[in-house]
């Protein structure tokens, strides 16, 4: 994770803590459990992305938050919902603990996010996000664990998340890395 | 080239665990494959009972035919009964496994994961070294490449082994518990991980052209990039620190 100061680490864990129907709702078959863990987790990268990308791209007359407008303009980019979106920032109630739950559009999404960056690294906002990443791959400032955990699903030799994976594994694009 | 074909090689010897293993397995998932049909049985069995103590009084007063349609409906309920359930604890079992919790609530799955750290993780590096040396002395570009090749194959399967394990560390890791991994190990991997990583980033440039190969070292780096040293408890410190300790 970026190296975030004690207030914007408070400031994230509030939005963790705060209930989302959309949380709930993520199930079926457009998703999959995984990465089990005894503790809550936010993936504080990526919602600052998408920030990022609804703060660039987003509805410029719509009230709503940056964050929001990121949500939006890439469901609607993809063609997915916004639910798919949004679930990849945290993981949810399971058990006795907390495991995400991955979209198998996971691949679409992160590629979008991660070219819509692409376009704007010389903004100063999306600069300075991308400077205090500890990586300098995409793939691993936007989803580092989730990627680990769906590498870890593919115990369940299941071709949906084995092809997820795959196509994963193949996002390697590096900041300021043009080719 | 005669020396690869040593019997007691690591490749000879990696083969003959891999094979063993993969039948082992096969067995395994078949017995489960089994476990879940049975049940599937057992609870078609019982619906089915329970439908002829309910209306099995019903048939004594009815024509031949209508009994004969009666058992038919039963078998038929049988088969869709037991698919269903059979159906139902596949897709538990394999959910149960992608979900990670496995580790955590059953004992043999936590085992299995550190047995792969002692035995396809940690021969993967060593398999890796004995290709090194000898991709350095091979003369023939295709056997040098073929030397490369498996090195990026066995030290991936090796890193997302650990990989696993290193992410998981509270389950995996202690100094303290004599069953799990001891941290020693742990840096000890990292390091030879690391070696052979910068041996693939210094010979990867005769392969630039094959976006493949570059992938995979680039998943590598990545991956080899995230581990730093772990200290007793687990937690990972600065790697200057330990190798200072070392140093003393």
């Amino acid at each position: 994770m970026a190296g975030y100061t004690d207030n914007e680490q408070n400031v994230i864990l509030a939005e963790a803590s705060k209930l989302d129907f959309d949380d709930i709702m993520a199930f079926g078959p457009h998703y999959f459990g995984c990465g089990w863990m005894k503790y809550k987790y936010y993936n504080l990268n990526y919602a600052v992305a998408l920030s990022l990308i609804g703060r660039l791209y987003g509805d410029k007359e719509s009230k709503n938050s940056d964050y929001h407008k990121g949500v939006v303009y890439i469901s609607d980019a993809l063609g997915i919902s916004k639910r798919q979106v949004k679930i990849l920032r945290k993981k949810v109630k399971h058990g006795n603990g907390y495991w995400f739950k991955i979209p198998y559009t996971t691949a679409a999404i992160i590629k979008k996010i991660i070219n819509k960056l692409r376009e704007t690294e010389q903004e100063e906002y999306v600069s300075s996000f991308l400077k205090k990443c500890n990586s300098t791959v995409y793939r691993e400032i936007l989803i580092p664990d989730q990627f680990e955990a769906i590498k870890a699903a593919r115990k369940g030799v299941r071709q949906k998340v084995l092809d997820l994976a795959d196509e994963l594994k193949d996002i390697t694009i590096k900041v300021g890395d043009n080719s | 080239m005669s020396n690869d074909f040593d019997p007691n090689s690591h490749k000879n010897l990696e083969l003959f665990r891999y094979y063993l293993n993969r039948d082992l397995q096969k067995i395994e998932s078949s017995i489960q494959d089994n476990h879940g049909e049975l049940l599937g049985y057992f609870t078609a069995s019982l619906v089915d009972i329970f439908i002829v103590s309910l209306f099995g009084d019903n048939l004594k007063c009815t024509e031949n035919i209508l009994k004969i349609m009666y058992i038919a409906g039963l078998i038929i309920l049988f088969f869709i009964i037991s698919c269903v359930v059979n159906k139902i604890a596949r897709f538990r079992r394999i959910r149960r496994k992608e979900s990670g919790r496995e580790e955590y609530i059953v004992d043999e799955a936590k085992q299995e994961m550190i047995d792969s750290f002692d035995n396809i993780a940690c021969d993967g590096l060593l398999i890796c070294e004995s290709y090194m040396g000898k991709y350095s002395l091979a003369d023939k570009p295709y056997v040098r490449d073929f030397y490369f090749f498996e090195v990026i194959h066995h030290l991936t399967k090796s890193t997302d082994l650990f990989g696993e394990i290193y992410s998981h560390r509270d389950l995996y890791v202690s100094s303290k518990k004599a069953e799990l991994i001891d941290t020693y190990r742990v840096n000890n991997y990292i390091d030879f991980a690391r070696k052979i990583n910068e041996f693939l980033n210094k010979e990867m440039s005769k392969y630039m052209a094959d976006t493949e190969v570059k992938k995979d070292i680039e998943n590598l780096n990545i991956e080899i990039a995230k581990w730093h040293y772990v200290n007793e408890s687990g937690r990972e410190i600065d790697d200057d620190k330990l190798n200072r300790a070392r140093l003393k």
